[in-house]
């Protein structure tokens, strides 16, 4: 590799995998900064935004690329493949949103097989895709990652994040570029949660009025702020919406799931089997809940072998 | 763990399906009820793996997860009756969880039957005895769980803020 001047424009690659585009979107958010960050990068690999063809990417050679961001689960082999080429093209792999990195909501395709996802939404006369894989993953799952901007989609700030530390040189493997403890340490509700709270029965959004200022656990609906990572500025609370989990799990949880359970159990109010299900029947579909973004990279990673549901 | 270890008994006849089952025990009912029932001399399955803890209500979701997710056929939580936890609560805390897990599991193809929380007695050794050969059964019966391959998705690929590392 030739000796870098310091003033070398980074080149970089970004693409989708299974995607909504979000995270694109999430780029496009970056307003008018993104003039300037473009300005000093060398944006060598973008599908979405210009021509970029795979023949392309391939004569890129192995390390070319500084960074590339990666958004999207990976579903089928082809996004295998893309990912692969991209890993061996690029020095640093960053997961850029909850589907690079925990599976995302496609995720939660894995409480179904392969084939009943497909029948269920194209019928017989299927479209010809690449080969869907027989779950999907995360982009942990098939290439290393070294570098995590979570998020679904990611805020503006931690994208700012990590193309700044990537033009200034600083952007480091291992980071998740997010806090590492829970949301309700920097949620503006945070103080009003109270030790001994006991809900009596779950409800959902749409059946309570919500009081803007209050902790959600306190009105009885689940946030998952508890067992998910800060660092998104606590949008969804700000909008009066509970925490979903898009961030993922915090640093000590190690599935969502488990850790949701937990901490909602100690919630409940109820001293016999009888009164537990009574509360828990305001709890609509608690494995799409507390999975809803990291079902593929769960300890389960999803539905055993079997029939459907 | 190896899944359904002894998946055939040795011997003729039909091969019988050996469930494995991770059973978490609270150290001051069910352990000593597991006692008392080897020394009543009764007749135990050798498919429990137990685990001993100083409470039911130690038992984190995540436990009972993990146990599944590394072959687990079924996970039994052995506490103390209501109102004799030795720390006061325990084991309502461990009822409440199991509810909710029990739900969790369902939709990922975990049958209710296959998580069990039995309240047994220091003395209950026959109780034991009767709770294992239970689940053992109804276990044979279900057949083994069959997860799909357990996420390969670990803290070495994906990078943890506390993990710093070199280029």
């Amino acid at each position: 590799m030739k000796s870098r001047p310091a003033r070398r424009r980074p080149k970089l690659g970004m693409t989708w995998l299974s995607s909504c585009g979000g995270c694109e979107e999430s780029i496009l958010d970056l307003g008018p900064d993104l003039a300037g960050i473009l300005g000093q990068v060398d944006l060598v690999y973008w599908p979405i935004g210009m021509d970029g063809r795979m023949e392309d990417l391939c004569k890129v050679p192995d390390g070319g690329l500084d960074a590339v961001l990666i958004n999207g689960s990976v579903r089928t082999e082809e996004h295998v493949e893309t990912a692969g080429l991209l890993r061996q093209k690029a020095r640093i792999v960053v997961a850029h949103g909850s589907c690079a990195h925990l599976g995302g909501v496609y995720g939660l395709a894995n409480l179904f097989s392969r084939e009943a996802v497909l029948e269920r939404s194209y019928g017989e006369d299927g479209p010809r895709l690449p080969r869907l894989l027989d779950r999907v993953k995360a982009l942990g799952d098939v290439v290393k990652v070294d570098v995590v901007i979570p998020g679904c989609p990611p805020t503006p700030d931690r994208v700012r994040e990590a193309l700044d530390s990537l033009i200034r040189g600083t952007l480091a493997r291992g980071a998740v570029l997010a806090d590492d403890r829970a949301l309700c340490r920097t949620c503006p509700r945070g103080e009003t949660r109270r030790p001994d709270t006991r809900i009596r029965r779950f409800r959902r959004v749409h059946e309570a009025t919500l009081d803007p200022d209050l902790c959600f656990l306190e009105q009885g609906i689940v946030c998952l702020g508890p067992v998910t990572r800060g660092g998104c500025e606590a949008r969804c609370v700000r909008g009066n919406l509970p925490c979903r989990g898009c961030f993922g799990p915090v640093g000590e949880v190690k599935d969502q799931g488990g850790g949701g359970v937990g901490f909602l159990a100690a919630l409940l109010e109820g001293a016999s089997e009888e009164e537990l299900e009574q509360a828990l029947d305001g709890l609509a579909d608690p494995t799409g809940l507390l999975y809803r973004y990291s079902l593929p990279s769960s300890l389960f990673g999803g539905r055993n072998e079997g029939e459907g549901p | 763990m190896e899944r359904g270890s002894g998946a055939t008994q040795s011997g003729e006849g039909p091969a019988v399906f050996e469930p494995v089952i991770v059973a978490f025990l609270c150290n001051w009912c069910a352990c000593e009820g597991a006692d008392a029932a080897g020394r009543a001399r009764l007749e135990l399955p050798a498919n429990v793996r137990p685990v001993r803890l100083l409470c039911s209500g130690r038992v984190d979701p995540q436990h009972v997860l993990e146990a599944f997710a590394c072959g687990a056929d079924g996970v039994l939580i052995l506490g103390c009756r209501p109102g004799e936890c030795r720390y006061r609560e325990g084991n309502l805390h461990a009822m409440k969880r199991v509810a909710l897990l029990r739900r969790l599991l369902g939709p990922l193809g975990v049958e209710t039957e296959r998580l069990d929380l039995e309240w047994v007695a220091a003395g209950e050794g026959k109780r034991y005895a009767e709770v294992v050969t239970g689940m053992v059964e109804s276990l044979r019966a279900l057949g083994p769980l069959k997860p799909q391959s357990a996420s390969t998705h670990t803290t070495a690929k994906a990078p943890d803020a506390r993990t710093k590392v070199e280029l």
